[in-house]
């Protein structure tokens, strides 16, 4: 308990707790405090926990194929042999479901790092230093708010071959433009502080205040797009699939799945549930400890 | 205050909601059909745009000299008879008098002509060129009369003048240069004028065109008022509005739909077969592809029952030919089939040379058998092309899949003919003039897509085209078919059925393929 | 005010000019050609003609400027699909979309900013739990699937709502009609951006209300509700109407599966079929129409800040 040297004397520990000092207090302990009260976000950091484990270590652990397909036992409910079923052509739900989480979460999550990368540099400094930049940078944003996503994505494809790489990036480099422009405006916000005023009278560069001062002021707003931006990328993947594009069959992805279900939702309504279910579960966990991490970071709510 | 207002808002919306008034969505009483097409279409048979959406809609609008019949076989539409001179190089069609375009004018002749100077003018592009290559001239003889002079003899040419290739009136195209036929709007998104049972009535881009009643028709007045067809691109939508009644009458594209509709008190499911086959068509440039053995092998190998019952919900079957049992007397029912047989495909394979490798594929003179599978993402491909991924590597096949979307499939493909192998399709007409798509000639431009080149079966493909008899067609076909089933130019899959569903109010829809019931459908009754 | 409203003009044409250029120069490096060569039964002269008719046996360059001459003057050519003037096209697709999109924005705004507002000032109540549940939900649910289960229960279960198009076929001008078609697809669309705003205006207005100026205005005795609306939710909004500069383009040119469920005929759909079929002139004109649309709501995004908060300076 006590952080000090060696202890010889034996003192009542009222007493020792009026001169030992109390632990370290840092945004991030006080941050994992607040975090331990939030019930839902726990629960969620549990379910991603899971999910995640399942999706790195689930094709080693399971004996499913998930490429196996038999078309005389297709379209199957739940049995010993396939815990949730068959799909279309007889292929193990469980297994695809696991696979295509790989491939889901793992866009979803690059994706957003780099939208949020990008978006954050681009915002930032737009925000900050605003005249010519600001608008250069804003109306580059714009521009690429204009470009129609499903035509990027198809010359993307076109140049750089499909797949999961090409359009992950894909999915990150049109997602980053709200972000950019969230940051932007809390950026030209802050600047016209007293306190970012006060740091630049004892001599702050800029970008010590852009990182230092202003970041952190700014990243609720920054984690909440972040949640947000992971929640886009697997649902623009599951919508990129329902037109056909992006990562095709066999390779499953839960939005691959998701469309390949959309037909048999009068005969098989379960091959639609199960990824739509991890899609919507997952989202809404990595929602929830967006917000967790949003209140618990906040700098200026007291415990 | 917001909220209050939300509130009242909503509560508002759900009871005008509540008032389904009856023309909200049901059909028209006392006969209105309502059918569902994927897209806006365009009212111009010839137009590069004509496709499927388009072709429900001139089948009605307009017609051709022949049509499908009920009874199935070819019967005239705006011809009333035809016959062709003893070389076969010129056909006369005598056409119907008194038929009227929908504005009252007379239809001559002179229509047939202005309409197929449109398909063989090189600059214009017409859809559907192929099927009229060998059409050098046409000559209006006399008001009643044409003729078409042909380059070399070709006897399906009734059933080519049948198929999606509607008469357009000349008067309506005055003043208009031939360079501008494809964006007059006039007539091709507005107001078409053909001589079909029913004319135009109103066309809301985006969402419907509505037909009306021509009492005129030359083949009898319809019965049914107004036909409307709904444009409604999703196909879970079109489903969902033929349970609530909007719809009366839809086809169904795939058989994993059937089951919602199955079962209904009120609906009616139809299914027959129709002149198409699926297939995979291996490049025979390809070395890999070159020993008829390894062909037949490949056909051993694939368990085709179980994909029908797989993928069609059994609303197919396994096809012994690329020529379907529709096409009847020309039919041959006696040619060589390949049931599912490893053991058998092994055995050939090995015939050919080809060892088991380490890894268990086949191996010979240092190379694997590896090749690519190429296929359009649409329908059923996708999972389809994976089966036979695994069907193939169980007697030692390896394939890598390369699916891609149809734009692309086609322009980076199919026409440059870039493919180890290809599953895809053919929708012919009912004729067994098999001509373009195994031809020799047609491998590079043609729909030969296996690339085949075999001397007996182009002899036998000319020599059908010759033939002045229907007895010597039978002969001559039967016999290509039975060269086909050991040569395998196309590894034929199976033969589709055509599947559509109605309300049973609806009455007279002939046991046709639905395009040519279409053709039929001043018989048609709503009751 | 003047000179920055012409500078904003200045860059919103060289925005179009990049916009337009890389567009163009995209859609002609995806593989494919316009859909009306591109079918299995066509025939070398045949794709011959159609290339010839379509300007596409010129150079990239010329086409480019040929097209960039015609549409300073507004004229973005016609279809490479069903030949029409892509002016006309448009000019039919573009009030749907926007009623469409503007009923769902009303929609969201309605519910998502109470909401919002209500999450915030009852936090971590269970009033809060149940909206944030429910914004969540909303965020995470694919659009096709909503619409799917929506069109399940209301049409065909129900009878109570139409699933397609925007009027019933054949009748003329009826508003109930015409409101019944619009409630399921604007839901669905809804969905997608009422999540949004109402979790954004919550976390904005839960940092003002921690901010110094609320907690001195209270403690002076002010009453809670007019700290409220007069300052503390006038700041939050900032952020809120940042978000409306993303949903608005968002809404116009990005509504693609809730109108191809719906069968509404707006330029999703419209922008869709025409990528599918490499329509050219139409993509590019879909673009440049929706490229106004964003740098309009961008710059009056941009004015309403200045106005919502004074310290924010053009500077």
């Amino acid at each position: 308990m006590t952080g000090g040297g060696a202890q010889s004397i034996d003192i009542p520990s009222a007493t020792r707790a009026a001169i030992v000092p109390p632990p370290p207090r840092t945004l991030w302990t006080i941050a994992a405090r607040r975090l331990r009260r939030n019930a839902p976000a726990l629960l969620a950091i549990g379910f991603l926990v899971i999910v995640h484990l399942f999706a790195v270590l689930g094709p080693w652990l399971l004996p499913w194929d998930p490429f196996a397909a038999d078309p005389l036992t297709r379209l199957t409910g739940s049995s010993a042999a396939h815990p949730l079923g068959t799909d279309e052509i007889g292929r193990d739900v469980a297994a695809r479901l696991i696979l295509g989480s790989r491939v889901s979460l793992g866009v979803g999550l690059v994706a957003m790092i780099i939208s949020v990368s990008v978006g954050v540099a681009v915002g930032a400094l737009a925000g900050y230093f605003g005249r010519r930049t600001e608008a250069v940078l804003m109306r580059f944003t714009e521009a690429m708010l204009a470009l129609p996503t499903l035509f990027v994505i198809l010359a993307a494809l076109a140049v750089f071959g499909g797949g999961p790489t090409t359009s992950t990036i894909v999915i990150g480099l049109t997602a980053w433009m709200p972000v950019a422009r969230v940051v932007r405006g809390e950026y030209l916000r802050w600047r016209v502080t007293e306190f970012v005023d006060a740091a630049r009278v004892i001599g702050s560069s800029d970008l010590r205040i852009m990182l230092r001062h202003i970041l952190p002021q700014v990243s609720p707003s920054i984690i909440v797009a972040a949640t947000l931006n992971v929640a886009f990328a697997i649902l623009t993947e599951s919508a990129i699939s329902y037109l056909g594009l992006g990562i095709r069959p066999p390779l499953p992805t839960w939005g691959n799945m998701l469309q390949n279900a959309q037909i048999y939702i009068w005969s098989a309504p379960s091959l639609a549930v199960y990824p739509g279910a991890m899609i919507l579960l997952t989202v809404l966990a990595y929602n929830f400890v967006g917000d967790g991490l949003r209140d618990a970071l906040d700098p200026r709510l007291k415990i | 205050m917001r909220v209050r207002l939300a509130i009242v808002l909503l509560l508002a919306l759900a009871l005008t909601a509540g008032f389904r008034t009856p023309a909200s969505g049901g059909p028209a009483p006392g006969g209105g059909l309502v059918f569902p097409i994927v897209g806006d279409p365009t009212f111009n048979p010839w137009h590069p745009r004509h496709f499927v959406e388009s072709i429900f809609v001139t089948r009605v609008l307009f017609n051709g000299l022949t049509k499908w019949g009920k009874e199935s076989r070819w019967v005239g539409d705006l011809a009333e008879r035809w016959e062709t001179s003893p070389d076969g190089l010129t056909w006369t069609f005598y056409l119907r008098k008194g038929v009227k375009w929908h504005d009252g004018r007379d239809f001559t002749s002179d229509d047939v002509k202005f309409t197929y100077d449109i398909i063989l003018n090189p600059r214009l592009g017409a859809t559907g060129r192929a099927a009229f290559n060998s059409i050098k001239e046409i000559k209006a003889v006399d008001p009643n009369t044409v003729q078409f002079v042909l380059s070399a003899p070709q006897a399906s040419i009734v059933a080519v003048v049948g198929v999606n290739a509607g008469i357009i009136p000349r008067h309506a195209f005055t003043g208009v240069a031939p360079e501008n036929y494809w964006t007059y709007d006039a007539f091709n998104k507005r107001n078409p004028i053909g001589t079909g049972a029913y004319k135009m009535k109103e066309y809301v881009s985006g969402s419907y065109v509505t037909l009306e009643k021509n009492p005129n028709y030359f083949g009898g007045a319809p019965s049914i008022d107004t036909i409307t067809y709904k444009i409604l691109p999703d196909v879970n939508a079109q489903i969902a509005q033929f349970l609530a009644g909007d719809l009366n009458i839809i086809f169904i594209d795939n058989p994993a739909l059937v089951k919602a509709v199955q079962g209904r008190p009120n609906i009616k499911v139809d299914t027959l077969p129709q002149n198409n086959f699926y297939y995979i068509a291996p490049n025979h440039r390809n070395k890999l592809f070159q020993d008829r053995r390894v062909r037949q092998a490949i056909m051993y190998s694939l368990d085709r029952p179980a994909m029908i019952k797989g993928f069609l919900e059994g609303f197919a079957t396994p096809a012994s030919s690329p020529l379907t049992p529709v096409l009847k007397n020309y039919f041959n029912p006696n040619v060589k089939t390949y049931e599912f047989d490893r053991a058998k495909a092994r055995q050939l394979l090995a015939e050919a040379g080809w060892q088991l490798g380490s890894d268990g594929v086949l191996v010979k003179d240092g190379q694997r058998f590896r090749f690519t599978l190429t296929y359009p993402t649409v329908q059923y491909f996708e999972p389809l092309s994976a089966l036979i991924q695994q069907y193939l590597r169980a007697v030692g096949i390896e394939t890598v899949l390369d699916g891609v979307d149809f734009n692309t499939f086609i322009s980076q493909r199919y026409l440059p003919r870039r493919y180890d192998a290809t599953v895809v399709w053919w929708i012919m007409p009912e004729d067994p003039d098999f001509f373009n798509y195994a031809h020799s000639s047609a491998a590079d431009t043609g729909f030969n897509v296996p690339m085949y080149s075999n001397k007996d079966a182009d002899a036998l493909m000319e020599a059908g085209r010759k033939a002045q008899t229907v007895a010597e067609r039978e002969r001559i076909y039967k016999k290509l078919q039975e060269l086909m089933a050991e040569d395998l130019p196309y590894l034929q899959l199976w033969w589709p059925n055509e599947i559509r569903a109605w309300n049973t109010r609806l009455k007279g829809v002939p046991p046709i393929h639905l395009r040519a019931a279409f053709q039929w459908v001043n018989e048609w009754k709503l009751e | 005010m003047g000179r920055y409203l012409l500078e904003r003009a200045a860059q919103a044409l060289v925005v179009l000019l990049v916009v337009s250029t890389l567009t163009f120069v995209m859609v002609t490096l995806a593989p494919g050609g316009p859909e009306i060569m591109m079918t299995m039964e066509s025939t070398p002269d045949q794709r011959e003609a159609l290339a010839r008719q379509l300007g596409l046996d010129q150079p990239l360059f010329v086409r480019y400027v040929k097209w960039m001459a015609s549409a300073v003057r507004a004229d973005f050519g016609r279809s490479f699909g069903d030949r029409r003037k892509v002016n006309e096209v448009i000019r039919e697709r573009l009030p749907n979309t926007l009623l469409l999109g503007g009923t769902a924005l009303i929609l969201s705004l309605l519910v998502g900013i109470p909401a919002g507002i209500i999450s915030a000032t009852r936090r971590y109540s269970s009033t809060d739990h149940v909206v944030t549940f429910f914004s969540f939900i909303g965020l995470s649910i694919p659009a096709f699937w909503v619409a799917i289960l929506l069109i399940l229960l209301f049409t065909v279960r129900l009878s109570w709502l139409p699933a397609s198009g925007m009027a019933t076929p054949g009748t003329s001008f009826l508003l109930t009609d015409r409101i019944s078609h619009l409630v399921l697809p604007a839901i669905v669309l809804a969905t997608t951006t009422l999540p949004n705003l109402s979790r954004f205006m919550r976390s904005a207005l839960i940092e003002e209300i921690g901010q110094d100026y609320v907690r001195t205005a209270r403690a002076k005795g002010l009453p809670g509700r007019q700290v409220l609306s007069r300052h503390a939710i006038r700041n939050a909004l900032i952020p809120v109407v940042t978000l409306l500069g993303i949903i608005v383009p968002r809404l116009v040119g990005g509504a693609v599966i809730t109108e191809t469920i719906f069968s509404w005929p707006g330029m999703g759909q419209l922008a869709v079929a025409a990528t599918i079929g490499r329509d050219f002139p139409l993509i590019m004109g879909l673009t440049v129409v929706v490229a106004i649309v964003v740098i309009v709501s961008n710059l009056l995004v941009d004015l309403a800040y200045g106005w919502l908060d004074p310290r924010i300076t053009y500077t």
